[in-house]
């Protein structure tokens, strides 16, 4: 992108110092970490939540992203997501620097690009499942109108909810709504996916939809990270990031 | 960290008692959160104090005030006499019905004050070596009684004259002659209106003095105090009736006119009794609602303290606490709230009551004996310092506590939605609007409990604002019906009256008059049927086709040329003194002993001049037997319409001098601005008065608002957190929270304006009724209701900001529930 | 002091632990179910639980998430409400007790730690250890000053006694929820992903701790994904699917 040309949200890369001159396979990648450090001064010293993290991702990769508790993995995600910031180093998603973006940018370039899909962040209990679904193309003004309203309902049917679309949340299961956050996550076709234990509150066969769905957007094209401590959830994604204390050990 | 350590060891040190861990944390939130603990006991105190302040002020007026006018012997009723002689007030009182009878000569006057301007003055003589037994003033400085070619001057009217014991003052009578009298002492009277009020100075003379001056040694004025257990203004009157016919008519005196002291008051109290009442009613209304606005903020607080500690409730729960021991503690933190509020309150209160009284007794001239603190006044502050916001706080702390220790721990997640109501139901069916704006709508709604309290807050600020307004728009348009009453320029009274066509010429040959009329004036009594009379009526006669009266017809018509000799027009304030009398009635008046009969053929509205009957001149003369005298003139600079101020004031000098030189009157003029410079002072206060009511409401109201929306979000953290993750930028988030705000108070607004349909005029008679004793037509203000609006809007907009800010600022991240 | 050998109170349930009495039993949940009833339907997350605790014992529960691990937990610590089945402390039936009696029951015998470790914040640690005991009158105001300090000691934070927790660490805060656990001297102590916010480095101090505590006699069940459990546990009960299985 040439200085002075702003992308689909608005971002003049190239003002922001980005160069093109060295283009190799690695800098072509999506997400890229580089140097990454993330630490916090407590009174009690300082503690290293992630140390020296260098990644690369492609576009269309499936990776899980596995450690035990405290390891950084979600430490990592949240970096990765936006929402946190790197005590150090840098991070670029489709070449924009996200650790330079204020918090506000953040959620808008968020709202474009990834689709998040973790454990705290339900449904909302006062809309129906179908405004659900429809709130991230209001808030950044895609698909207006009746055209959102189509594509809710299509999303709904991909993860065979259609027929809960007027329901408040919490008339469904724990699956069932887990299913309409991963509908709300495609609502806007963000190009990148981010979970966090998807498969935490589900039985074995809503599980197992879930992971196909997962299969499916991948072969479309999309990028899907997914953090978890179960490695035999791990194992079923084609790329397996491990953490423990803070560092990447297997990549 | 090294002062950390010390400091912590030195209050532990301090703490060599153990205190139960319990209390412990009590103290230390009510220390950490001290903003808001500081807010909480403020208002506390605020209520109390105003309350305590109140009461305390009401009580000193009351003993000191009221207690020194009862002393005094205060007289129940005045009878204007024919001059008699002292012995005719020794006979009255040998009635039955009378206790004491007192005369007095009460002769009108002017003085010169130190300035060199002449003032009114009214001087007071009784008989010689009698005690004063009715209104008995105190001598403050000085002698009494004064020797000849000597005078006690009451003690605001020496004050404001200038003048002190010893000096030589200047009294000129109505004649025009003057006399140097010494000042031989201070008096304090409080049975007389203050100078500064009234502007009448008093005086007190002895006969001697008057003789000196020429004037005859008669007395003019009966006071009366009558006895018997029921003492009513009916009864007094009565009395009065009893005591003309069967002791001063016999005698062959007459009696001119009746009157009960005071304005409107009941027969032996203080003469401001109705208006001290009224306005000491108001501050009361005004404290009581301090105190439940404060009493809303308590609650609102101790909702949020509850529910920011909603975890904290589940561990103490989880490690054992039983709900009695958490409300206990929830208790104890109100509680301290309240005696730190009471601390500050019972002396502020006090002090405050203190200015207050001196207030009152600089304005109604009497003396503060000393300020202290009734026992009852200490348990009122007391009790509703510690047992309101305990009351107040038992829902909230109840409610909050109930909650089960798995949703205490677990929280609150988003899914805390156990069953929906109908109105949940009925809003998600609204499919119209983006998600967003349906987010607001519906969050809106979501706490009920909560949104009821703020909507009640602020509707009850709307509904006082917007009754403020009316009542001030009814006092206007009160004030705009008198002015018709006064359409002159100048008026100037001609004591003992003059010749119309003199007056007339006069007045138009002064320099800027365009138009002049002359006033008739008489004062004289309704004769009913029963053959009783009435208290004393105004009577004026003017000619037919006045120009300087444009009078509110409520019915019937004004006087007209052929006839006009047996017509009366009467006013509103007669009806309500005399009792119902229509169009078309005959009604029989008697002014000295002359009776006539009249018909009355119109009415007209109140006009804040006490009861009048209108007549031609013709009528005039024959119920009064006096032919082409005038008392009063009345001019206009331009013939067919009012002038400004200006013109006024240099019209008005130049007829005084003119009148003054020709001799017709030496008497000031009143100008009509000046005429109602009064009036819209008063108005002015009381508009004051209930507008910071009402604004005070709107400031807790919006507290309330901003209080609940912080609430809310609070509780929404996670959503909000959830809506970032989605992309919502802070402009999204500002406006998902402005919304909330905006909804309720637009709603507010609504249920404001319905409200105030009934408390607008509830307020305007109340007021009104109190401060000025009579009842008014009453205009609703649409005008109030359009500026409530904006406020409403702001206070809407401004509360969001706050947690709006809060919201937009939350990181993500700590959105996420780890500690 | 002596830590865990109190001076009893008139209730059985809180009589003194004599070590050599394996046999006697702390905790007994029999046949246990529990529902959850949602408009979407029913979910069967115990069916049928049984389980045998004894002092000196230190169980680790493991399973995947929604195995029931924590429902269970809540279920023993009376923080959650039983569909079926009985729980028995010591002998006296706990799950027949109103909410009231069993918050007592269980400030007196039970000592629960959370995964987030959930100290009062404005207390100091001394007064977070202190409140639990001032809660149940446990001892003297005094007597319970000096046990705080040294149940802070036996978890190694003494030290830090004045200050407020937002001063330490979280592996420090955890321990000083342990601490709190003990307070009352309970039998039993409960605790749900004690570590699962901390390191390992940390999280291995902690097992020490609770190994320790049941050397001197206490009954320390947890609830862990920490497969690391296995080096203090001295038993190990699978939750699978809602049910117990032990090897």
């Amino acid at each position: 992108m040439n200085s002075g040309q702003t992308d689909k949200v608005g971002f003049d890369s190239a003002a922001l110092g980005l160069t093109k001159s060295t283009q190799s396979v690695e800098e072509n990648a999506l997400i890229r970490l580089i140097n990454v450090q993330k630490y916090y001064q407590t009174p009690a010293g300082k503690f290293v939540a992630l140390k020296d993290v260098n990644l690369h991702i492609a576009k269309g990769e499936f990776v899980s992203i596995v450690g035990k508790s405290g390891s950084g993995k979600t430490t990592l995600i949240n970096l990765i997501v936006g929402i946190d910031n790197p005590t150090d180093g840098e991070i670029y998603i489709d070449n924009v620097p996200v650790h330079l973006l204020k918090e506000s940018e953040k959620a808008t370039w968020r709202g474009y690009h990834i689709g998040v899909v973790f454990q705290f962040f339900q449904l909302l209990p006062t809309l129906t499942v179908l405004e659900n679904v429809m709130l991230p193309m209001s808030l950044c003004n895609l698909y207006p109108g009746q055209e959102g309203v189509d594509r809710a309902m299509e999303l709904l049917r991909l993860v065979q909810l259609e027929d809960q679309a007027d329901k408040l949340p919490y008339l469904l299961s724990g699956g069932e709504q887990q299913k309409v956050a991963i509908a709300r996550a495609l609502a806007n076709d963000p190009p990148i996916i981010a979970t966090d234990e998807p498969t935490g509150n589900l039985d074995s066969r809503t599980a197992e939809a879930v992971m196909e769905l997962f299969y499916r957007l991948v072969e479309q094209g999309k990028t899907v990270l997914m953090v978890t401590h179960d490695p035999e959830l791990a194992q079923r994604a084609e790329r397996k990031i491990m953490l423990a204390d803070g560092k990447i050990i297997a990549s | 960290m090294g002062n950390q350590k010390s400091r912590n060891d030195r209050w532990n040190g301090i703490r060599k008692m153990i205190v139960d861990a319990r209390w412990t944390k009590i103290f230390k939130d009510i220390w950490t959160n001290k903003t808001r603990s500081l807010l909480v006991i403020l208002s506390i105190a605020v209520g109390v104090a105003a309350l305590g302040m109140i009461y305390n002020a009401g009580r000193i007026i009351q003993r000191d005030l009221y207690g020194q006018f009862q002393n005094g012997n205060p007289a129940h009723v005045y009878m204007y006499v024919s001059p008699f002689p002292k012995e005719l007030a020794n006979s009255v009182e040998n009635m039955r019905e009378v206790q004491s009878a007192q005369a007095t000569r009460i002769l009108a006057a002017k003085i010169l004050n130190k300035k060199n301007k002449f003032e009114d003055i009214s001087l007071h003589a009784y008989p010689p070596a009698s005690e004063i037994k009715i209104n008995r003033f105190s001598i403050e400085q000085g002698q009494y009684p004064p020797q000849v070619r000597e005078i006690v001057l009451e003690r605001q009217s020496a004050q404001l004259l200038g003048y002190k014991v010893g000096d030589s003052v200047q009294v000129k009578l109505e004649d025009g002659r003057s006399f140097q009298l010494k000042v031989s002492g201070i008096a304090h009277d409080v049975y007389e209106m203050p100078f500064a009020l009234m502007g009448e100075a008093t005086g007190f003379v002895n006969m001697d003095t008057l003789r000196w001056m020429g004037v005859q040694p008669t007395y003019n004025r009966l006071e009366i105090v009558v006895s018997g257990s029921k003492i009513d203004k009916a009864y007094v009157l009565d009395v009065a009736e009893k005591i003309k016919s069967r002791v001063i008519e016999p005698a062959g005196y007459i009696v001119l006119s009746t009157r009960i002291p005071g304005v409107g008051s009941n027969p032996g109290d203080h003469w401001a009794h109705n208006q001290i009442h009224g306005f000491l009613l108001i501050l009361q209304i005004m404290s009581v609602m301090a105190m439940l606005l404060s009493g809303g903020l308590v609650v609102n607080t101790v909702s949020a303290i509850i529910v920011q500690q909603v975890k904290q409730i589940g561990i103490l729960r989880a490690i054992g606490a039983s709900q009695k021991q958490i409300m206990v503690m929830y208790f104890l933190n109100v509680f301290v709230f309240g005696v730190i509020g009471l601390i500050l309150a019972i002396p502020f209160g006090l002090l405050g009551s203190w200015g207050l009284a001196n207030f009152a007794a600089h304005f109604l001239n009497f003396n503060v004996t000393v300020i202290n603190l009734p026992w009852d006044v200490l348990l009122l502050q007391i009790g509703i310092g510690l047992f309101m916001p305990l009351g107040v706080a038992l829902f909230p702390i109840l409610s909050g506590t109930r909650i089960s220790i798995y949703d205490a721990i677990y929280q609150y997640g988003l899914n805390n939605i156990k069953g929906v109501g109908r109105l949940e139901r009925l809003l998600s069916r609204i499919r119209l609007l983006s998600p967003p704006v349906l987010l607001s709508l519906r969050n809106t709604f979501r706490k009920k409990s909560r949104l009821a309290f703020t909507l009640a807050t602020l509707t009850l600020a709307g509904a006082m604002f917007i009754a403020s307004f009316s009542t001030y728009s009814s006092l206007n348009a009160q004030i705009q019906d008198v002015e018709r009453y006064v359409a002159f320029d100048v008026m100037l009274p001609i004591p003992g009256g003059a010749n119309r066509a003199t007056v007339e010429r006069e007045a138009l040959r002064t320099d800027g008059v365009a138009y002049a009329e002359g006033w008739m004036l008489s004062e004289g009594v309704i004769v009913r049927p029963d053959g009783s009379e009435s208290q004393g009526i105004q009577i004026v006669g003017l000619p037919v086709d006045a120009r300087t009266i444009r009078p509110n017809i409520l019915s019937g018509t004004w006087l007209s040329g052929e006839g006009s000799a047996q017509q009366v027009v009467i006013n509103q304030d007669l009806i309500n003194d005399e009792g119902e009398i229509k169009v078309g009635d005959t009604i029989t008046l008697k002014v000295g002993d002359r009776k006539q009969s009249f018909n009355v053929v119109g009415i007209v509205s109140k006009h804040l001049s006490g009861s009048r009957i209108y007549m031609s001149p013709s009528a005039f003369s024959r119920l009064t037997g006096r032919h082409n005298e005038v008392d009063m003139v009345r001019v206009l600079a331009a013939p067919d319409h009012l002038s400004n101020q200006e013109i006024q004031d240099k019209l008005a000098t130049r007829l005084e001098e003119r009148f003054s030189n020709a001799g017709l009157s030496k008497e000031s003029s009143t100008t009509r601005h000046s005429f109602f410079s009064e009036f819209t002072q008063v108005f002015n206060i009381i508009l004051f008065v209930l507008l910071i009511m009402a604004g005070v409401l709107a400031v807790v109201g919006s507290l309330g608002l901003t209080g609940s929306l912080g609430i809310n979000i609070l509780e929404r953290t996670r959503e909000i957190g959830v809506l970032r993750a989605i992309g919502a930028a802070n402009k999204a988030v500002v406006k998902i929270v402005l919304l909330e705000g905006l909804v309720v108070s637009v709603v507010s607004w609504i249920f404001g304006a319905i409200t105030s349909f009934l408390s607008s005029p509830l307020l305007a008679a109340v007021v009104i009724y109190a401060v000025l004793k009579t009842s008014m037509n009453f205009r609703y203000s649409f005008v109030g209701l359009i500026i409530w609006f904006v406020v409403v809007i702001l206070i809407g907009v401004f509360a969001s900001l706050i947690p709006a800010r809060k919201a937009a600022l939350l990181q993500v991240r700590e959105v996420l529930d780890y500690e | 002091m002596d830590l865990f050998e109190v001076t009893q109170s008139e209730n059985s349930l809180t009589s003194t632990i004599d070590t050599d009495q394996t046999d006697y039993l702390v905790l007994e949940v029999r046949n246990l179910y529990k529902d959850y009833h949602t408009p979407a339907g029913v979910t069967h997350a115990l069916r049928g639980v049984n389980l045998k605790l004894y002092p000196a014992e230190f169980v680790a529960i493991v399973g995947k998430s929604g195995a029931g691990k924590s429902t269970l937990i809540n279920l023993i610590t009376g923080i959650d409400t039983i569909t079926s089945g009985e729980i028995f402390f010591r002998g006296e039936a706990v799950h027949s007790l109103s909410e009231e009696q069993k918050t007592k029951w269980r400030g007196r015998n039970l000592g629960v730690v959370f995964q987030f470790f959930q100290l009062l914040p404005t207390l100091n640690l001394l007064d977070n250890v202190k409140i639990a005991m001032d809660l149940q009158h446990f001892l003297t105001p005094i007597e319970r000053r000096e046990r705080a300090l040294e149940l802070l000691d036996l978890v190694g934070i003494k030290e830090h006694a004045f200050k407020i927790p937002a001063k330490i660490s979280g592996g420090q805060q955890q321990r000083v929820a342990i601490a709190r656990a003990l307070a009352n001297d309970p039998a039993l102590i409960v605790a749900d992903e004690p570590t699962g916010n901390l390191d390992s480095h940390t999280a291995a101090e902690i097992f020490d701790v609770f190994a320790t505590l049941a050397k001197r006699g206490k009954t320390v069940l947890i609830v862990t994904h920490d497969r690391g459990i296995e080096k203090w546990a001295t038993r190990k009960v699978e939750m699978i699917d809602g049910m117990v299985y032990e090897k």
